[in-house]
């Protein structure tokens, strides 16, 4: 929906080091949500801004430029997850949990939630997407995203007792 | 509320100024020129030459301890438990260093400490056709997400187990076992013996023996520790937990011969704690097991202080009867090595580590720490050390008590080499410095021949005689393009690969064995896809020569970048990333797609037939594809 409606031509250009400026936080964080690790994180953006370097995007307006690298950012992070070297360091990598159980109000139990309900969580109250514009992006459907909102805040209540929401 | 809250944590993280820096001058170079096609390749390998820097830091001291310990095995019997203790104590402490510890609540022992004699039981699924895990050994089982004895198949979805009753297009799930008050984060596998279910898991949390409640002492007893859980699954509707084992560390690997469990962890002792590890506080620099009952601290005599001490992990491996519901023995070493190979009556753990001569030139070695085992017992053997790294599992294999294994050694170039050593570790046979600057890809041992791929600029499948294994030979070499990942014997005659064509695709291919010096390709087939889980993850792939069956996932993605000229910019399907899961049939020298079914999830896929129809495991749901028509006939 806010992909396609607000214009009528792609005309609207960002220079990467704008762009980067402007977003590298926000891609920053959410690859942080899905991966739970400052230095995947940080691999995560620079792969991220490279694709934006050489496919050159034009969009819509601001908010599609925002969406595309949303959609970039999970997408190279699943590539990430999923790859072999991952895969086998996945299980020591504990140190930024432990230091965001020191640090932080609830974020650190967030972290502690399956993959997908982090990403619909961190979309939906940290980026303020509607349930329609996160199945989008992660490209799934409306239902889905529901659920996966839904399970992840079922967890949340039990392990942040009292915590309103 | 929980959404301020969130922005609060969320907005204080943000990326280092210096890796800002770093990648807005990347951003800058790389806008006129083309970018490599796998930076995130690039990003691991990088990341693994630090580590290696790491790793290397403390080889020099490492050897100089080697000798000096050496001495104190003759004396172990001798010394107390207290003055082992006394001694790990002093080595632990001296690795004591400040960093941020973290506590929570502590959770409730909810465990059932009834054991009870094994009954006879008929086994389940008696009459039916169903497929096992595939294995790297045929006897020894080894844990996996997705399980079937014939009637009921039990799935890992995260921390979940779903039960299903297998009645083919009537399958349904019976019954959920919500685990996440057992486990972190995903439940790392499971073995079914006769009517139960053991369940691998691992958590971080105080260990309910501590009967001091106070803050200090919850804080200071936190640690990972590895649980088995044994369900009794006679009906499964209601599972119920039986037993429940502890020891210390976390998961690291497993496997299964007839009923005895052999589980491997790795225990780091408290060093990152704020608070100084003191001596009576045995808990922090010891490992502990419970068998069901009771809460120990290992025997002095079942660590091995042959080796060095000023490694600061302990490699356990411990074995359990499922059958009795017994914990029967424990045997520990430092050290971070992983259990690699399992035969029926040894277990090979192996270490790599790096050597640097300069910055650029390094070597590397491996430790191999041999156990035997028998029915639970397990006795150290020796340990040794060899050139090169081990790729996987199925790179060692035992035959007549010699070991013989592949490796590749990092030199001025890389080395590849194939050892034979005897029932003490020590070399009786080798060919060394095969295929200069490639690495191994994969290698199968079959019966007296080896099979191993190396690959950089072309690909040859070596095969090996090892019939004398004081004299091992090089027999046959075959060079085509493109590797192999996994090698499966297929039939007498027939070897199967999976691996990748020179630009990156998945390709399968049959090779012909049965002349060993002259071995052919019959056939290989590209399919249209990047990745296949089955090339790193031997459980995902399925090869059955009886049913005439290849399964296996793949993914297709696209790292691309050269055509992007032509691509269309809100086209967002261009980052499409879909799996799907292939079933082959091989006949008449050719491969046969049978069927593409599309899946959800993204990985950890496994699949498994029972007569004549197929599941396939996928996000917590499950594919049923009948092996007559090959269509999906249900999604539960």
């Amino acid at each position: 929906m806010f992909f396609f409606t607000t214009g009528t031509e792609k005309h609207y250009i960002m220079s990467s080091e704008q762009a980067f400026n402007k977003y590298s936080d926000m891609v920053w964080r959410l690859a942080l949500s899905k991966t739970a690790s400052r230095e995947n994180a940080d691999d995560i953006l620079q792969d991220v801004f490279m694709k934006y370097v050489h496919k050159k995007p034009k969009f819509y307006d601001e908010e599609h430029l925002k969406a595309w690298l949303l959609r970039v950012t999970i997408n190279c992070s699943n590539s990430f997850l999923r790859s072999p070297w991952e895969k086998k360091t996945q299980a020591l990598d504990d140190s930024f949990y432990i230091e965001m159980k020191e640090t932080s109000q609830v974020y650190y139990e967030v972290l502690k939630l399956p993959e997908k309900y982090r990403t619909a969580i961190h979309l939906h109250y940290y980026e303020g997407y509607s349930v329609d514009e996160i199945a989008k992006i992660c490209k799934s459907t409306p239902a889905t995203v529901k659920t996966w909102l839904f399970r992840g805040r079922e967890i949340l209540k039990q392990t942040l007792e009292g915590e309103d929401f | 509320m929980f959404k301020d809250k969130l922005k609060n944590d969320l907005d204080k993280l943000s990326p280092d100024e210096q890796t800002k820096s770093a990648i807005l001058s990347r951003i800058d170079n790389e806008k006129v020129k083309p970018l490599y096609p796998k930076i995130i390749s690039a990003v691991a390998a990088c990341l693994a030459i630090v580590l290696a820097v790491g790793v290397m830091a403390n080889v020099d001291k490492i050897d100089e301890n080697v000798k000096k310990h050496e001495k104190k095995v003759t004396s172990q019997t001798k010394t107390s438990n207290q003055t082992v203790y006394d001694k790990i104590y002093k080595a632990v402490n001296k690795k004591n260093r400040s960093y941020k510890s973290y506590f929570g609540e502590s959770i409730k022992d909810e465990h059932s400490s009834d054991s009870y004699a094994s009954d006879t039981i008929q086994e389940p699924g008696a009459s039916k056709d169903y497929s096992k895990t595939n294995t790297v050994v045929e006897d020894v089982d080894e844990d996996d997400l997705f399980k079937t004895d014939g009637d009921y198949i039990y799935q890992v979805d995260e921390s979940d187990i779903n039960i299903y009753k297998a009645e083919d297009k009537k399958t349904k799930k019976i019954k959920t076992l919500d685990l996440s008050k057992y486990t972190d984060y995903n439940i790392k596998g499971m073995y079914l013996f006769k009517n139960k279910l053991v369940v691998l898991t691992t958590y971080y949390d105080v260990l309910p023996y501590t009967s001091c409640k106070c803050k200090y002492c919850t804080k200071i007893n936190k640690q990972s520790y590895t649980t088995v859980l044994i369900y009794d699954v006679k009906n499964p509707k209601e599972a119920k937990l039986k037993t429940k084992f502890i020891q210390s560390g976390y998961y690291n690997s497993s496997r299964m011969i007839d009923d005895t469990l052999y589980l491997s962890s790795t225990y780091t002792p408290d060093i990152y704690s704020k608070n100084k590890i003191k001596k009576k506080e045995k808990s922090r620099y010891l490992p502990i097991f419970y068998d069901g009952k009771n809460y120990h601290y290992q025997n002095s005599g079942c660590i091995n202080l042959s080796d060095k001490l000023d490694k600061t992990s302990y490699s356990i491996i411990a074995s359990y009867s499922i059958d009795y519901n017994l914990k029967i023995d424990d045997k520990s070493f430092f050290g971070y090595a992983d259990l690699k190979f399992v035969s029926n009556n040894n277990a090979y753990f192996t270490e790599e580590s790096y050597r640097y001569y300069n910055k650029e030139q390094f070597t590397n070695k491996t430790k191999i720490t041999k156990f035997s085992i028998d029915n639970g017992a397990i006795k150290f053997v020796a340990s040794k050390k060899i050139e090169g790294g081990i790729l996987n599992s199925f790179s060692m294999d035992e035959k007549d008590g010699y070991l013989r294994l592949v490796t590749t050694q990092q030199k001025d170039k890389s080395y590849n080499h194939l050892f034979v050593l005897d029932k003490n570790l020590h070399k009786v046979g080798s060919v060394e410095n095969l295929a200069k600057n490639e690495r191994i890809y994969s290698a199968r041992f079959l019966g007296d021949y080896a099979y191993f791929v190396t690959y950089r600029n072309t690909d040859p499948l070596f095969c090996a005689d090892l019939s004398n294994p004081q004299e091992p030979k090089i027999v046959s070499e075959l060079k085509i393009p493109g590797f192999s990942n996994y090698l499966h014997p297929f039939g007498k005659n027939k070897i199967f690969g999976l691996g990748e064509t020179d630009g990156g695709n998945t390709k399968i291919a049959m090779y012909d064995i049965s002349n060993k010096e002259k071995i052919k390709e019959i056939v290989t087939k590209k399919l249209g896809a990047n990745y296949s889980d089955a090339s790193y993850d031997h459980h995902a792939i399925m090869v059955d020569e009886k049913k005439n069956l290849i399964a296996f996932p793949v993914d297709t993605f696209n790292y691309n970048y050269d055509d992007y000229d032509d691509y269309d910019y809100e086209d967002l399907s261009y980052y499409e990333d879909v799996s799907y899961y292939y079933i082959f049939k091989f006949s008449n020298n050719k491969f046969k797609l049978k069927a593409r079914i599309k899946l959800d999830d993204i990985y950890k896929f496994r699949g498994l037939y029972i007569d004549d129809y197929f599941y396939i495991s996928d996000s917590g749901h499950l594919r049923i594809v009948s092996l007559k028509t090959f269509k999906q006939v249900k999604k539960v």
